[in-house]
């Protein structure tokens, strides 16, 4: 037990001297059920943040709902755009479609159906956001949501885009 | 094996802190931004319960802990993972104690038109009725192949993908041989933006398995059969997947000779004007699936039977889940999905939105066959046993800048008696859910939820309550009670704090935990009541 805590620390300390990884390429499907690579999803004009949610997942909607409240704003502070992946398996992936419409996300929305994009980033639970750059790195991950992390997220956006 | 697993991590830890730190713009098959993987750790130390009459296990302290690390360059992808059960959580199979494994390796080359894995990997077939490999921690289901896999895809139309292997049964391998093969074609894009995609799929799995129990004619080669039809569109999609499996004795289905088979049709609609509905009918008939035909558990399942039921996330309403009846269940679920604009009478200054969803669940019209448990059954009709139903109502509305609310009604049908053993009535209840969200300033936030469910049945009427104080830095205090108020008058209580930090997450909490049904996906498995303090650790890189 006592070496498990070691490597966290370990895993924590070298996080800081990290390299950049980048979006693994998978096949995911768009909302309309049309197979599409992830590279598709890098835009080489602009940050992109991905987050990952489920339709079972209440604080995912909450991250997806307070960012689509305040997109406009988001996208001319930003300049970035935001896409919703749901990794909902066969029980639930029917609701997606209508989860986007009905609840008014200008996000692109698509289904990562066989959960392969959630597997190469090793994302356990749900939300989970990441950023990525221009080239496809990412730049940043958010292993969960609390209310108002969106504002700090979008934070990080402004001065990231201003920095480059 | 737990000293290889702690050299061996260390070890990968040194590489990444130390031997790459220089980052080149080229990229180079070392560099350190190909590795990523993660830990996870879920920690518990538990205490005897005088109220509940949990009893601690002699080694106090149990966890079960994560570790993967993957490595991708060009065409090469490669991976591990390693377990640790030390000793495993209790609710977790016991095959999992007090081990430390490699579980998981694999090495995959990757091409535009082609894909091969050798070693471990995950798939599945259409929906998962025919065949899914996939990984559920907290249910302990970790069902993957051991093999090699081809995945080709040799014009844009066209996607064929096979495999040849065995499957994980906890830390070891069933001893069949799994060979499976699906292929998915689009044979029409019609449409005047050729928005209309038209895919046909059929898949087969074999399972050759030793056979070695007296039984007559007992078959050593199992064939499942599987074809889908889809219509997708941007507003109406629809699918159709049947699934017929050859006769197959096995202990969960108390060795009858019988074929299986699943029927789905899934239909979706989704308005310009805010509102969407689907609709699922499904049918299943014997189709327990599993790799071990001895197995007594739900690990090492070659298919997915989830529960087609609202998945709820209220701690009341997860008192009475609904398990998949393989053996014998027909029904239904329907969604239906409303926007209310901004402005609008009901959606005020901000707008709102009402979910209602409904599913209701039937054995099948069954007749016995002599004196054995096997069964004959009519093909559409419904059978006189009602096993589930419910219906759910949330409606949803941000009032000011600073408060935002959700009401649910949930009324609840649970024939109890068939879905968890030992039990003598059914289950009919009323619940009444609101869940509040106060914005205190720019970085504190307030969550409160009231929960209620009245019934005559059972445990008789429960109460709970919830209280969240979430910082927009990512930490986070909470606190909530469970009662059965009227019968035990047990507290389920859970107080505790987590913090997340980008890809890092910490849960600390003292809980005393129901014993009941654990679900997730609609599968189930089954948790005792125990007491004590949790820790989880999750970490990505």
């Amino acid at each position: 037990m006592k070496l498990l805590f070691v490597h966290i620390s370990i895993l924590l300390f070298s996080s800081k001297m990290m390299a950049q990884s980048t979006l693994p390429i998978v096949a995911i499907k768009s909302i309309d059920g049309k197979e599409i690579s992830t590279k598709n999803l890098i835009d080489s004009n602009r940050l992109t943040v991905i987050s990952f949610w489920a339709s079972w997942c209440k604080p995912c909607m909450q991250e997806l709902d307070a960012i689509s409240e305040d997109y406009d704003n988001w996208v001319q502070k930003s300049g970035s755009k935001v896409i919703a992946i749901s990794i909902d398996d066969s029980r639930t992936f029917t609701a997606v479609k209508n989860v986007v419409t009905g609840r008014g996300w200008p996000f692109d929305a698509y289904i990562d159906v066989s959960q392969n994009l959630k597997r190469a980033l090793n994302i356990t639970t749900v939300p989970y956001t990441i950023v990525i750059d221009k080239k496809g790195n990412i730049i940043k991950k958010n292993a969960s949501y609390t209310p108002g992390s969106e504002a700090e997220l979008l934070n990080f956006l402004i001065k990231y885009a201003a920095k480059k | 094996m737990k000293l290889y697993f702690n050299v061996f991590s260390l070890a990968v830890l040194c590489l990444f802190s130390t031997c790459l730190l220089a980052q080149d713009s080229t990229k180079k098959w070392y560099h350190l931004s190909n590795f990523y993987g993660g830990i996870e750790s879920n920690i518990q130390y538990y205490v005897d319960d005088n109220k509940t009459g949990s009893i601690a296990p002699v080694k106090k302290m149990a966890s079960n802990t994560y570790f993967n690390l993957n490595y991708s360059f060009k065409f090469i992808e490669a991976g591990i993972q390693v377990e640790n059960y030390n000793p495993r959580l209790q609710g977790y199979s016991s095959q999992y104690d007090s081990i430390t494994k490699l579980v998981h390796r694999f090495v995959r080359f990757k091409h535009k038109l082609a894909q091969i894995t050798i070693g471990n990997f995950y798939e599945q077939f259409g929906q998962g009725y025919l065949f899914r490999a996939y990984e559920e921690r907290q249910l302990g289901i970790d069902n993957i192949i051991n093999g090699v896999q081809a995945i080709i895809t040799p014009i844009k139309q066209l996607r064929v993908k096979s495999f040849y292997g065995k499957q994980r049964n906890f830390m070891t391998l069933s001893p069949a041989n799994i060979f499976g093969i699906d292929g998915e074609y689009d044979i029409a894009n019609l449409g005047k933006n050729k928005n209309t995609l038209i895919t046909l799929g059929f898949g087969y799995i074999q399972k050759k398995q030793t056979v070695d129990i007296p039984l007559p004619n007992f078959p050593s080669t199992i064939n499942a059969f599987g074809a889908r039809l889809k219509l997708t569109n941007n507003r109406y999609n629809v699918t159709a997947e049947y699934v017929s499996k050859s006769i197959e004795p096995d202990f969960q289905n108390a060795y009858i000779y019988k074929k299986g088979s699943t029927f789905l049709l899934t239909q979706s609609y989704t308005s310009p004007k805010g509102w969407g509905a689907n609709i699922t009918l499904r049918r299943l008939e014997n189709m327990d699936f599993k790799s071990n035909y001895s197995s007594t558990d739900a690990v090492a399942s070659l298919n997915y039977l989830p529960a087609l039921t609202k998945q709820q996330s209220y701690l009341v309403a997860n008192i009475y889940p609904y398990n998949t009846q393989w053996l014998a269940e027909i029904g239904d679920q329907a969604d239906y999905f409303y926007y209310f604009k901004k402005k609008s009478t009901v959606g005020g200054k901000y707008g709102a939105k009402l979910a209602i969803n409904f599913s209701t669940y039937y054995n099948l019209d069954t007749a016995r066959i002599g004196n054995t448990k096997n069964f004959t059954s009519k093909a559409i009709a419904v059978g006189k046993q009602k096993l589930f139903s419910d219906i759910n109502i949330s409606f949803e509305k941000r009032w000011t800048k600073t408060v935002k609310s959700t009401l649910t009604y949930i009324h609840l049908y649970y024939n109890k008696p068939i879905l968890q053993e030992g039990s003598v009535t059914a289950v009919k209840a009323d619940m009444v859910i609101a869940d509040v969200t106060f914005k205190l300033n720019s970085t504190l936030s307030l969550r409160t939820e009231l929960q209620h469910l009245s019934t005559k049945n059972d445990n008789k009427n429960w109460a709970a309550a919830l209280i969240e104080l979430n910082t927009s830095k990512g930490l986070s205090f909470f606190a909530s009670d469970l009662i059965d108020y009227q019968t035990n008058k047990i507290n389920y209580y859970n107080i505790g704090a987590a913090f997340n930090k980008n890809a890092f997450r910490i849960l600390l909490n003292v809980s005393r935990q129901r014993a009941g049904l654990i679900c997730i996906g609609g599968l189930c498995r089954y948790s005792p009541s125990f007491t004590g303090v949790n820790a989880s650790i999750s970490y990505n890189f």
